[in-house]
């Protein structure tokens, strides 16, 4: 009756750890494939500033090139939290590393073809660039990123299209980091960058925010 | 990816699959033998030995009964221990005419010894002085002394027409525990003779010294020393005695914090017999359930209380850092669900185990009563269940510091 007991129960926790792993694989797949996805509508994105370089530009194709960046933006935000989201609930992948930074590598890319755009079409939005711990150890700077970006979403919220959000990891192996971290010198987290010119360290409240961004035209 | 965490609930998982499978597997398989009894053809001498201490208010009405049950009284002989009373405990017990003895120290397993010395049954009964049998308990435990292996019977012990909702807590509880035992009876693992009423074989009792006196729990600690001695205990379910829970919180308390010293003490003294195959079924299953039960418990519960810890001090922290920013801490919570390997196991635990209640509960006729009776039975596992190991913390730490107050 023991080894019965035993089977029975060896035999239930073995399903639940195959279902397991295939509810992670199955996660882990979703993204990989949402990730390529994200890399075929990047390319498309990225042509359009090109060829506002290339070809004469008017207000409509400038509206239509900004309106199209912002929905990538958009997309390229609902991947982002799904990537979160599996690292916090899948337990028997390997942590999706290359597919995240993937993204932080399209997210840099899509901040410098925004940049790009307002200088060729003359926007007057300010890009606001958060640069965050990935997988804070400490419960404070946990919390205080937590806080951060909740208040730059909502900032977000009442300004619109004034501002372009950003989210970058300091702490992900990437030489373009390493890089944008020695220019800024970007030592912290939770920092914002400000239209590549206003360095802010430490929680920032909403509004001082509004305060810095006030101060650069059109906000 | 996985932590030492995870691979601890893990653990606690395939545990709790383990024994919730276990006692649904002997349930099914033996569910025809629940009420079996055995005949006695020449009925033995018994002897009940009632310890009392300060019991001027119950022992009368456990007299009563003990004299009103089937045993044949030429058969039966009934000696109370009055135990360093300061009521009118002997008083009462002379009045009914029964063996009294007065011993001034203090210590049931003492008045035990000494009632065991006078005895003249070939049966010793030790019973609680505030316990009550049914008519006849007495004649259908004794049947299973026909197996000379037999070193002890028990019967099923219940809580009669709980009113509080202590009470009725505790009667739950005991309910589960008598389901519980009858089927560790068909794997030979009784693992405790109660006080409030067991039967021993004299011989036996002998053999051991009696119990023991350092104890604080002399039925848990007397058991273990019977299997280990290769003698089993039997447990009576047709059999029902009747005991009146502790009403108040603090003597709630009180009594489950003995009961945790007593179990520590009885698992430290025979730990040379955890998962050892010389001691038959106390080396095999009983000694490591007790182990596997307290390891469950105690890290179950340290690592709950660390989540929620952290949990609670994460969103306190997240309140203050929204109001630091200018937002609300008031949000709306955006529910996701996404299924990973503990939703199944969670799923799973939950699912065999109200399989498991509401199995105990059609098997020894209880009923849930209407939607009082269900709240009642939420109540039990979701307030009183989780006092258990918060009493045995705090016996650990009593443990440890050597109080041995009864």
């Amino acid at each position: 009756m023991l080894l019965k007991a035993a089977l029975i129960s060896l035999t239930i926790f073995s399903i639940g750890i195959a279902l397991g792993y295939w509810l992670d694989e199955l996660r882990g797949k979703q993204v990989i494939s949402g990730l390529e996805g994200l890399l075929l509508s990047w390319s498309d994105v990225n042509l359009l500033s090109k060829y506002l370089g290339v070809f004469p530009q008017t207000k409509e194709l400038c509206r239509y090139a900004l309106r199209k960046n912002l929905e990538f933006n958009e997309e390229l935000y609902r991947w982002g939290v799904e990537i979160e989201r599996m690292e916090e609930v899948n337990k028997f992948t390997p942590p999706l590393l290359s597919e995240k930074k993937k993204y932080v590598l399209l997210k840099i890319q899509f901040w410098f073809n925004v940049i790009e755009l307002r200088e060729v079409c003359g926007f007057n939005y300010s890009t606001v660039v958060y640069f965050y711990e990935h997988f804070a150890k400490e419960k404070l700077k946990e919390a205080e990123q937590k806080a951060q970006s909740t208040a730059l979403m909502e900032l977000k919220m009442e300004l619109g299209e004034q501002i372009i959000l950003i989210a970058l990891p300091l702490n992900l192996d990437l030489a373009i980091l390493e890089l944008l971290k020695a220019q800024f010198n970007l030592t912290t987290s939770p920092s914002i960058l400000i239209n590549e010119k206003v360095k802010l360290e430490g929680l920032q409240s909403k509004t001082n925010l509004k305060k810095v961004l006030e101060g650069f035209r059109g906000v | 990816m996985l932590s030492p965490l995870d691979f601890l609930f893990f653990a606690f998982a395939f545990l709790i699959y383990y024994y919730t499978n276990l006692f649904l597997l002997l349930h099914f398989s033996n569910q025809k033998r629940v009420n079996e009894l055995k005949e006695f053809k020449k009925l033995p001498t018994l002897s009940i030995l009632i310890p009392a201490h300060n019991e001027e208010k119950n022992l009368g009405k456990t007299l009563k009964n003990l004299k009103r049950l089937s045993y044949p009284r030429s058969r039966l002989e009934i000696i109370v221990i009055d135990n360093a009373s300061t009521d009118k405990t002997f008083e009462v017990a002379r009045k009914h005419c029964v063996k009294v003895l007065r011993i001034e120290e203090k210590g049931k397993a003492k008045a035990l010894n000494i009632g065991l010395r006078h005895a003249r049954g070939e049966i010793i009964g030790c019973m609680d002085a505030d316990s009550f049998a049914s008519r006849d308990a007495l004649l259908k435990m004794v049947g299973f002394f026909q197996d000379p292996k037999v070193g002890a019977v028990t019967p099923s012990i219940r809580i009669q027409k709980p009113k509080s909702l202590l009470a009725k807590f505790q009667s739950l509880e005991y309910l589960m525990i008598l389901w519980n035992r009858k089927l560790l009876d068909f794997i030979s693992s009784v693992y405790v003779t109660p006080g409030v009423l067991s039967l021993y074989r004299k011989d036996v009792l002998l053999q051991l010294g009696g119990f023991d006196e350092q104890s604080m729990t002399e039925d848990i600690e007397i058991a273990w020393r019977i299997k280990e001695a290769g003698y089993e205990i039997r447990m009576c379910y047709p059999a029902t005695t009747f005991t009146r829970p502790p009403l108040s919180f603090k003597a709630w308390w009180r009594q489950r914090i003995r009961w945790n010293i007593g179990g520590l003490q009885t698992l430290l003294k025979f730990k040379h017999t955890i998962f050892n195959p010389r001691y038959g079924r106390l080396g095999t299953f009983i000694s490591p359930f007790f182990l596997i039960g307290l390891c469950i418990s105690l890290l179950g519960f340290s690592v709950f209380a660390w989540v929620w810890g952290n949990w609670i001090v994460e969103r306190i922290l997240l309140v203050q850092k929204y109001l630091e920013v200018g937002t609300s801490p008031l949000r709306s919570f955006e529910f996701v669900f996404l299924p990973n390997v503990y939703t199944y196991f969670g799923i799973t635990i939950f699912s065999i185990s109200l399989l498991l209640i509401a199995t105990c509960f059609r098997s020894t006729g209880a009923r849930i009563g209407g939607l009082k009776g269900l709240l009642c039975l939420l109540l039990y596992l979701t307030i009183y269940l989780p006092l258990f190991p918060i009493n045995l913390i705090h016996a650990c730490a009593k443990c440890a510091r050597r109080v041995s107050e009864w």
